[in-house]
């Protein structure tokens, strides 16, 4: 009788591990990515993922999509070890810093090898994602500052040249004479085409006054190594900007409308913008790619520009990191996938390979060459209430209610108690 | 004769601002419902267009291809919408009844209650909210946005209910009384029918509060499967918080369907109220 | 005695099963985490740099004084209140009685006055944000095309002067439908007995209005009143989503002041504070406005 149980026993306990090796065999990794709809909608990940499951069988794919991004679900949910995804893509760095301080995040260091070293990245772009020296975030979706103009505009203005190319602006003052040329007004002297574009709505003011110091100096930094609001450019900046309204050469449709500029360059209002280059494909959909062209920042050839990135990162609690980092790297920075972005949206990833493959179109020329020498914002602890105060300055002195002097001074002022020590 | 001449200047002075009124209000939804038929080019045109030169139907595709989880999206939405109204309606009704027409120990500390809830930004209670909600499990689920929902509009219910039920007349709780009937039966049976314009302006206030409800919601459910429609028709934008206005404007004609169905017939309710014979005796 | 206290005591059960289901609800719900957020507001407390809530008196509360930024969101809140509510009130209630009578169409007015109601404001205002838009917005375009006005053209949300109205405009275009509802539900409630008593005495339409209706209204002006101001108090939606407090901060409220320093920049302790003083400041409004309307009831 004990000897029948025994066999029992025995092959009771064969089977089971029989069977739990063939789930184990048969089990399925999935990788989940959460982000904000529309860059599943945008960006080829359905193929990224096929792709990936040919090289890798097995893994399954799961899209998460947030309506919209707000760091407090995802800070929320990590901080108290809720699994939400083993890939997440977000706004900017400066938040990847507030998720990595709570210890929250992987990182990238041990993946960057090989083809994917540090160094053949673009700088710029991969410094906003480094923090404390080790690679917390992969850029995505990059921007370089810079200005876009319409050639057709540029010609009538006779700012072009022999093949209808428009003329880079030297400087600020050549710039200022451009949009005399360009700006029509009516009868009223009301205008009816703005010069020039410029975002200035919230997070955005940040890059367009960081990138008009760095390409009028060569440096987002005063000497004291702090963020620059006292040089002479900045003040020129700031001039140029305020006499610009005054004189309605420049729309100030952003100051309250994020999306104000590129309305405007869409619908004919405006013959330059000011905002990130992607915006050139954008808007080239709507009134005809061959009258667009990227012109750099006065001086943004030989001094660079500013440029932003989204993140995406892997959470500690990741369920599968190591194949969340071989996809992120094999699909998501493949050529294909970055020329798919580039070709149709104008954006830009962090592989330097993959932007070099596209060097003869003169656009990505220009881009390429801005993109080289671009400089990211640093990353603070206080970075949002900066921004807040910069964007709440400006617009009263855009709004004539005082000078570019007294608006440095209050932003001196008000960012002394903030904690703006740069998180490298 | 005086009253009848001055009856009339009265019908024609409310005709007259009836129309300015409906002109008004109507207006920018008649513009987004144009803009809604309009293609990306005419949109963009300056100057404006009102009438769509040509009407497309490219606004609309986009967004029924756009959102191919609308229908999970649409029943989650009226799910915890009935879901709500089932624990806010009788509750209101309840607790109205009690604090409108009853004395009893507590009943300031209560009315104190309920007035700092309404009078607080919710936000505060966004974190505390999601840490209960996680040790519970309740995150990711429908009964997880029904239950802070109710909690969330169960103030302003029972202020309008309050109201209704202070407007019954006191001899009709006292005959019910004499002819024997207790509090439940005259609170459900008597007094019921009796506050049905309050019932329907509590289930309008809720529906609209709960169904555009975002903050919560956004927060609360992570994956699709639990989402609600106002989280995901965001999904519909073009960029990081960027729409284009043909989308949107289809977005909203479609998503104002549903909602002003359930508003027209609830209106006969809370416009012209309910046949007052019963009062009387 | 003896005969009182067992219906004191029955009283007291009865009235508490009643009220039950609402107060287990809402206390299970909202008042730990009401509580626990009046703690915050007197600690310091980053989310995400600080290890815990270290209690600091009434340290934020000092600290929002010295912050210019909320002393303009609390001017503006002001501001918004002190227009918005009246119109708010008056609209409301003659739409309410335009509605409320017989006049041809009524059916239709309703439907169109009160539609509003349903559209979702974070939605809607992105519309909105287009149609006032300076160069590129229908409103300027009917002005100066259709009507020829050219000069009432404006930068409606750009401009200091009218942003705050543009956006008081939109607030009382979403909100007056709720008003009118709450008083319809006051006017049906006032008995048709007065109004056929009246016509006998030869009373015109007028004379009732002001001798019969208003008066019974009393109710519903304090409801609509308390409702009109908390709207007006914690204004938000529509702020954030045409002007996000700008340009600069002129358009800048209190709850989106609370909003940026809770989840943009992280300081919990200052967000709470100004949560709780906006809540403060419409349960002290609201009392002054209770108390205007019925001074006999010290």
């Amino acid at each position: 009788m004990s000897r029948k149980i025994s066999v029992f026993l025995i092959i009771g306990l064969l089977l089971v591990m029989l069977g739990v090796n063939m789930t184990s065999f048969a089990k399925t990794e999935t990788l989940k990515v959460t982000a904000e709809a529309w860059y599943f909608n945008k960006y080829p990940m359905e193929e990224a993922a096929q792709r990936f499951q040919a090289d890798h069988p097995g893994v399954t794919f799961e899209w998460s999509k947030a309506g919209d991004f707000e760091v407090a679900p995802l800070m929320l949910a990590w901080s108290r070890n809720r699994y939400i995804a083993d890939v997440a893509i977000v706004a900017s760095p400066s938040e990847a810093v507030a998720f990595q301080a709570k210890g929250l995040l992987l990182s990238f260091d041990d993946v960057l090898v090989g083809k994917y070293a540090k160094d053949k990245w673009l700088q710029g772009f991969l410094d906003q994602c480094t923090i404390d020296g080790k690679v917390y975030a992969i850029p995505s979706d990059a921007e370089v500052m810079t200005l876009i103009g319409r050639k057709d505009f540029a010609k009538e203005a006779g700012l072009t040249d022999a093949n209808g190319n428009i003329i880079p602006a030297k400087d600020l003052n050549e710039l200022y004479s451009y949009l005399q040329k360009l700006t029509v007004k009516d009868s009223t002297g009301k205008t009816t085409r703005y010069g020039l574009t410029v975002n200035w709505c919230s997070e955005y003011m940040v890059y367009a006054y960081f990138s008009g110091i760095q390409a009028l100096r060569g440096s987002i930094y005063d000497k004291n190594g702090n963020l620059d609001f006292s040089s002479k450019e900045a003040l020129a900046l700031l001039d140029f900007w305020q006499k610009g309204v005054k004189e309605g050469l420049i729309s100030t449709s952003s100051l309250v409308d994020h999306s104000g500029p590129r309305n405007d360059m869409k619908s004919g209002l405006a013959a330059i913008l000011w905002e990130d280059h992607a915006r050139v494909i954008e808007i080239g959909k709507v009134v005809g790619q061959d009258k667009m062209q990227i012109v750099p920042i006065p001086g943004a050839d030989t001094n660079g520009t500013v440029s932003y990135t989204m993140s995406l990162m892997i959470p500690k609690n990741a369920q599968n990191p190591q194949l969340a980092k071989q996809f992120v790297l094999e699909q998501m920075n493949a050529d294909w996938f970055a020329h798919d972005l580039m070709d149709k949206w104008g954006k830009l990833l962090g592989l330097k390979a993959n932007i070099e493959a596209r060097r003869d179109d003169p656009i990505w020329k220009t881009v390429y060459s801005l993109a080289d020498k671009s400089v990211g914002l640093p990353k603070t602890v206080d970075h949002a209430k900066m921004v807040d105060i910069m964007t709440a300055e400006i617009h009263n002195m855009l709004k004539m209610q005082q000078t570019p002097e007294k608006t440095l001074a209050n932003i001196q002022k008000q960012i002394k108690p903030l904690n703006l020590k740069p998180i490298k | 004769m005086l009253r009848k001449e001055k009856n009339k200047s009265y019908r024609i002075l409310v005709f007259v601002i009836g129309v300015i009124a409906s002109v008004t209000v109507l207006s920018p939804i008649i513009w987004i419902i144009l803009t809604s038929f309009k293609d990306v080019k005419e949109i963009y045109t300056v100057p404006l267009t009102i009438w769509p030169r040509k009407f497309v139907w490219t606004n609309y595709l986009t967004v029924v291809e756009g959102l191919p989880e609308f229908p999970t999206y649409f029943f989650n939405s009226i799910k915890v919408t009935i879901g709500t109204l089932l624990l806010v309606l009788p509750a209101s009704a309840a607790a109205g009844y009690a604090l409108g027409r009853r004395e009893f120990p507590g009943k300031a500390i209560i009315n104190l209650f309920i007035i700092a809830i309404l009078a607080i930004p919710f936000l505060v209670f966004l974190i505390p909210l999601y840490i209960i909600e996680d040790i519970l499990n309740m995150l990711d689920t429908n009964i997880g946005l029904i239950l802070p929902y109710a909690a969330l509009n169960l103030p302003l219910g029972i202020l309008v209910m309050q109201a209704s039920y202070r407007e019954i007349p006191s001899e009709l709780e006292d005959s019910a009384r004499i002819d024997g009937a207790n509090a439940f039966q005259t609170w459900f049976q008597i007094m019921t029918p009796l506050v049905i314009t309050g019932l329907a302006a509590v289930t309008i206030f809720t529906f609209v509060a709960v169904w555009e409800e975002y903050m919560f919601a956004r927060t609360f459910m992570v994956n699709t499967s639990a989402q609600t429609l106002a989280v995901g028709l965001p999904s519909l934008r073009v960029e990081s918080k960027s729409w284009a206005y043909g989308t949107l404007s289809a977005a909203l004609t479609l998503s104002l369907l549903p909602i002003s169905v359930v508003f027209i017939v609830l209106r006969k309710y809370f416009v012209e109220g309910v046949l007052r014979g019963s009062v009387k005796g | 005695m003896v005969k009182r206290d067992p219906r004191k005591r029955n009283n007291f059960i009865v009235s508490w099963l009643f009220v039950l289901p609402a107060v287990l609800l809402m206390g299970a719900f909202l008042l730990y985490p009401l509580l626990s957020a009046l703690r915050i507001s007197f600690s310091e407390y980053n989310f995400v740099y600080s290890e815990k809530p270290v209690f600091n008196g009434l340290t934020n509360y000092i600290k929002l004084f010295q912050d210019p930024h909320f002393l303009v969101a609390f001017k503006n809140t002001i501001y918004y209140t002190l227009v918005f509510f009246p119109l708010f009130m008056l609209i409301a209630l003659c739409l309410a009685l335009l509605l409320n009578s017989k006049v041809k169409g009524n059916g239709i007015f309703q439907t169109a006055i009160l539609l509003p109601i349903v559209v979702p404001l974070s939605l809607a205002g992105i519309m909105f944000t287009w149609i006032f838009s300076q160069d590129f917005g229908i409103l300027n375009h009917l002005l100066a095309n259709v009507l020829h006005l050219p000069n009432l053209q404006r930068f409606w949300l750009g401009d200091t002067q009218t942003a705050m109205n543009s956006l008081i405009a939109v607030g009382l275009w979403k909100y007056t439908g709720f008003g009118i509802i709450l008083f319809l539900s006051g006017l049906k409630a006032i008995s048709s007995d007065i109004y056929e008593a009246a016509k006998v005495d030869g009373v015109n339409s007028w004379q009732n209005l002001f001798y019969i209706t208003l008066p019974n209204l009393k109710g519903s002006f304090s409801l609509v009143g308390i409702w009109g101001i908390i709207q007006a108090i914690k204004v938000y939606d529509q702020v954030v989503v045409m002007t996000n407090g700008g340009p600069g901060t002129s358009t800048l409220v209190l709850y989106l002041y609370a909003w940026k320093n809770a989840f943009s920049f992280f300081n919990m302790g200052i967000g709470e504070a100004i949560a709780f003083f906006t809540a403060a400041l419409a349960i002290i409004i609201s009392v002054v406005f209770k108390f205007v309307l019925k001074p006999e009831k010290g």
